[in-house]
């Protein structure tokens, strides 16, 4: 072992490497935001004989592909040769990761609906909820507190994901260091601060998943006592 | 006492099947003002479907139930074009507002607060104001003994208490006549006792009532009359003395005798 370690190399860059992060969370932000929006919405229509026809194919499709090709297959899709326009790298991102998210979404979401308890709906039903009142009244809450442990879990990966990104030129956390390893060629200190970026970013997030997932299980029904 | 000139509502022949099986054959019946109407029979009877059928939450195949304020909940199933399917809608869910339900496994919004339980439909169904409706709830709980249980979890509650719950959230909708499915028969003797003295005091407010149960005496000593439901028919409707009296068939003696003897 000779490597000789220099951080102090890697000093001037602290800026690009915090615009990096702000790129990296701007990201996520979005597509937490449109990707659970899309998949509410598709997991809705799931639950439906018409929209069984239509959105399993694309839900299923979506799932298969593996993240990295779904953000290359857009970046050549979205160019001013296929569609007119060149769509900048970041909304390409964006857009490939909220179909990634909103397909994994979807088919939770349609599961929780499909066993929501019959008693639950019934009780709306026979008090004289219309269907959208029960739908937004019984459904959607009590959807939303099954799912929140897994959607949790879903958006703390995007954060990870995001760094794929950086294949197609989006300036996140991986794509700085990349640059900043071509300018002073010290790859190791790069990704050691990659990493640790990474981990006091996810690390919080997790802790505060399983307190949520704590405080779900304690005030929820499933542990009857006597 | 009830009312015999005022009908609550009126069944007329009413049938419903369900995917081929024919739980209710042609019950006719009426539900009389401030009445307590008990219903009994063997399990499988179809009694739980005509409560159902009685709070629109089942559509009947045949025949007609004519309620108090006009609506009529038909069987014709005339589902010509989309005005006709509306008029029909809106007064399915006019009679379900105004004929409470109590399920026999109460069916309460579990992850939501007693309050929250009682207050949301009168808020998102009626329209009716939060203060207004929490007053409500307030007074309603005191009076049945949950007054302290307001904000907790329902998931917290014992069984008495959520059947308590239960029909305080029928309540709530202020309805003209409450459908009670075998309130009881989830809860031990004591809670039993309990939730029936709510039965008595209801009674007394002249609340009218269809009551499913298994417990003979309870109901002999509440019900103004008593139908002995089997097989999707009515056998008997009469006094509780007259059918232990006079029981119409060999079927209502042996029931009515293996219910006392159980006591």
């Amino acid at each position: 072992m000779n490597y000789d370690w220099s951080f102090a190399r890697l000093a001037p860059y602290w800026k690009a490497f915090a615009a990096g992060t702000m790129v990296t969370l701007e990201l996520t932000a979005i597509v937490i935001l449109v990707g659970t929006l899309l998949g509410v919405s598709l997991g809705f229509i799931a639950t439906r004989r018409v929209g069984k026809v239509v959105s399993y194919p694309i839900i299923d499709i979506l799932r298969a592909l593996p993240p990295l090709v779904l953000i290359l297959f857009m970046y050549y899709l979205l160019t001013r040769q296929v569609i007119g326009v060149t769509v900048p790298a970041f909304w390409v991102a964006a857009a490939a990761m909220s179909l990634n998210l909103a397909a994994f979404t979807a088919d939770l979401v349609r599961s929780a609906i499909e066993n929501v308890p019959h008693g639950v709906v019934e009780a709306g039903r026979a008090l004289g909820m219309s269907g959208r009142q029960l739908t937004i009244h019984i459904v959607m809450p009590h959807i939303a507190r099954e799912l929140m442990p897994a959607m949790t879990a879903l958006y703390i990966g995007m954060l990870k994901v995001s760094s794929l990104a950086s294949v197609i030129n989006v300036r996140e956390v991986v794509y700085t260091a990349q640059t900043v390893i071509a300018d002073i060629s010290r790859s190791l200190e790069a990704w050691i601060v990659v990493g640790l970026i990474y981990v006091v970013l996810v690390v919080p997030s997790t802790y505060a998943l399983r307190k949520l997932e704590r405080w779900n299980n304690q005030t929820r029904p499933g542990q009857e006592h006597a | 006492m009830p009312d015999w000139d005022i009908e609550v509502f009126t069944a007329n022949d009413i049938h419903k099947s369900f995917v081929g099986v024919s739980v209710l054959r042609g019950i006719s019946f009426s539900l009389h003002q401030h009445e307590i109407l008990g219903v009994i029979g063997p399990s499988g009877g179809g009694k739980t479907t005509l409560l159902k059928c009685l709070n629109g939450l089942e559509l009947i195949d045949r025949g007609a139930i004519r309620y108090w304020n006009g609506f009529i909940l038909g069987g014709d199933g005339s589902k010509s074009g989309n005005v006709a399917k509306r008029t029909k809608e809106d007064s399915l869910l006019t009679v379900r507002r105004q004929v409470g339900f109590v399920f026999q496994g109460y069916n309460l919004w579990e992850e939501k607060t007693v309050l929250q339980n009682l207050t949301l439909a009168p808020i998102v169904v009626l329209g009716q104001r939060r203060d207004v409706v929490t007053e409500r709830a307030q007074d309603l709980c005191g009076r049945f003994g949950l007054g302290h249980k307001l904000n907790s979890g329902v998931w917290r509650l014992s069984g008495g208490q959520k059947q308590r719950v239960a029909i305080v959230r029928a309540l709530m909708m202020e309805p003209k006549v409450l459908l009670l499915d075998e309130i009881t028969s989830a809860l031990d003797p004591v809670l039993t006792f309990d939730v029936m003295q709510i039965v008595r005091d209801l009674q007394a407010t002249g609340l009218a009532m269809v009551l499913v149960t298994h417990h003979i005496e309870f109901a002999s000593s509440v019900c103004d009359r008593i139908m002995f439901v089997s097989e999707g028919q009515a056998i008997q409707v009469d006094s509780p003395q007259n059918l232990r009296a006079n029981p119409v068939s060999e079927d209502v003696r042996h029931f009515m005798e293996i219910l006392s003897s159980a006591r």
